[in-house]
């Protein structure tokens, strides 16, 4: 039984990483580089290690709660009103690239993790 | 009269139904556009030099260069340099590539690298970094010598708020202080100096500014200008439209009345790639400088999409549908209405013989 147990968790996990790696790409800062995955639950790039559920996120703990509306006034001269949504939760921005160097906004947490700007300003009321 | 107000009416919606055949810049075989990300201006209001970077880059490849050789961010500095302005945040394409054919180019990679030194020292984004320079070049000149330092804590401490993270802006201080001896002019273009001495002369067509008058001008002119040129077009506009389409923030100029801009219009300006119809409607690709992803603006709006695995374009992509981290945006398909109501200005690359106004 154990015996039983024991492959099935394997096979669990090694399910979860193919997952993990199929959804996963490196994204560079000027110095930062970072693995970043999608999580279809918010619908955006986030940490690697925030989808592993025993460890502690703020990326994805900001999604267990709506977040108060932005006022329209900073939502200025043409700026990303993403990114502006995570100045104004005093979040830092970061402008990641991909392999194909386009650019992304992304919010980092006090715990260095980072989340794409897009579903942070999806989750606000 | 009524006659012809009558046979103009006619004309306008046959026009709305007839015209408008299908362009697309970014799908068309070896297109500049492939060399050219899709850009995220962050908090930078440098939109107008975003445009102009991709305006000029996209008329160098096709000529023949191998990728882009613009820096937005260069293009601002030049604006603001020819405009005598000690900041970067407002600004027009038009002005932006006046100012990078006076003035030369600092090649993409020369300028990304000495912007990079500052963003690595201070331990921040370039828009906190330029936010500082913005808020030190409109006093610094003016301090006096023994007071240099405390004034640069003092701005470094009121723009803190402005910033997250961790920056370490004191890391900058012997750069900061140097600044201090130039004009506030000279302080934004100063800021690369080691690397951008020697620029190189852009030679691209000339750029041009039209403006109508008219609404319903407004789609006709922006098809036919596509037609003509198989070019992109940088169009400005209230952004606040993305999110709201119904939303109209142009009062157009009158015999005795001036143009007015809505205050809450949320002015912008991005690359306008196409144009083909939907659901009967002449709709315009745009591409935006709000990041690659499915933006919360294009709820509900058809897009061109481009596998990141494949490479491969899906054109009437959706958020609902498509937004599962293999597709990025390149652009949306927006409705000719939304141009129509708040658009107020546009801009191109254009050696012409005749003025175009």
């Amino acid at each position: 039984m154990n015996v039983i147990l024991l492959s099935f968790s394997l096979f669990v996990s090694l399910l979860s990483n193919v997952s993990l790696a199929a959804n996963c790409e490196n994204f560079k800062g000027y110095e930062l580089k970072e693995k970043l995955c999608w999580d279809q639950t918010i619908r955006g790039w986030i940490t690697a290690r925030c989808l592993d559920k025993n460890q502690k996120c703020q990326a994805k703990d900001f999604f267990l709660t709506k977040t108060d509306a932005v006022p329209l006034s900073e939502m200025k001269g043409g700026h990303n009103p993403a990114a502006m949504i995570c100045h104004h939760l005093k979040l830092e921005v970061l402008i990641l690239k991909d392999s194909q160097n386009n650019e992304q906004s992304f919010c980092r947490f006090k715990d260095q993790s980072l989340v794409d700007a897009n579903s942070v300003e999806r989750n606000v009321k | 009269m009524k006659v012809l107000i009558l046979i103009l009416l006619i004309a306008n919606s046959v026009w709305a139904q007839s015209d408008c055949a299908p362009v697309n810049l970014v799908t068309e075989k070896n297109s500049p556009f492939k060399h050219m990300p899709v850009y995220d201006q962050d908090g930078l209001g440098i939109c107008y030099a975003y445009a102009a970077a991709q305006l000029i880059d996209y008329e160098l490849i096709k000529k023949g260069n191998k990728g882009r050789s613009i820096h937005p961010l260069w293009g601002a500095l030049k604006y603001a340099d020819i405009k005598n302005q000690d900041n970067i945040s407002m600004g027009t394409t038009y002005h932006t590539v006046k100012a990078l054919q006076d003035q030369g180019n600092c090649p993409y990679d020369n300028f990304d690298k000495a912007m990079s030194e500052w963003t690595k020292k201070a331990n921040a984004s370039e828009a906190e970094v330029m936010g500082l320079i913005e808020k030190l070049a409109h006093v610094l000149p003016k301090v006096k010598a023994n007071e240099v330092d405390a004034f640069i804590a003092q701005t470094i401490e009121q723009h803190s708020q402005y910033c997250a993270g961790n920056p370490t802006w004191d890391q900058l201080m012997p750069e900061l202080r140097s600044l201090s001896t130039m004009t506030s002019r000279d302080m934004l273009s100063g800021l690369v100096l080691p690397v951008c001495k020697k620029t190189a002369r852009l030679s691209v067509s000339s750029p041009r500014f039209v403006n109508f008058q008219q609404d319903d001008l407004w789609p006709q002119e922006i098809n036919k200008k596509l037609d003509e040129l198989k070019a992109p077009l940088a169009i400005s506009y209230c952004a606040r439209a993305l999110y709201d389409e119904s939303f109209d923030g142009v009062d157009r100029k009158t015999e005795t009345t001036p143009l007015k801009v809505h205050p809450n219009c949320s002015e912008h300006e991005s690359m306008i790639v196409g144009k083909k119809k939907i659901g009967g409607k002449c709709h315009f690709l745009l591409r935006n400088t709000w990041g690659n992803g499915f933006h919360n603006s294009n709820q509900n709006r058809k897009c061109l999409c481009k596998s990141r695995k494949t490479g491969k374009y899906l054109d009437n992509c959706e958020e609902k549908t498509h937004n599962d981290g293999d597709n990025i945006v390149e652009g949306c398909w927006i409705d000719q209405d939304v141009f129509a109501k708040n658009a107020f200005g546009m801009s191109f690359l254009q050696d012409k013989k005749e003025p175009t106004e």
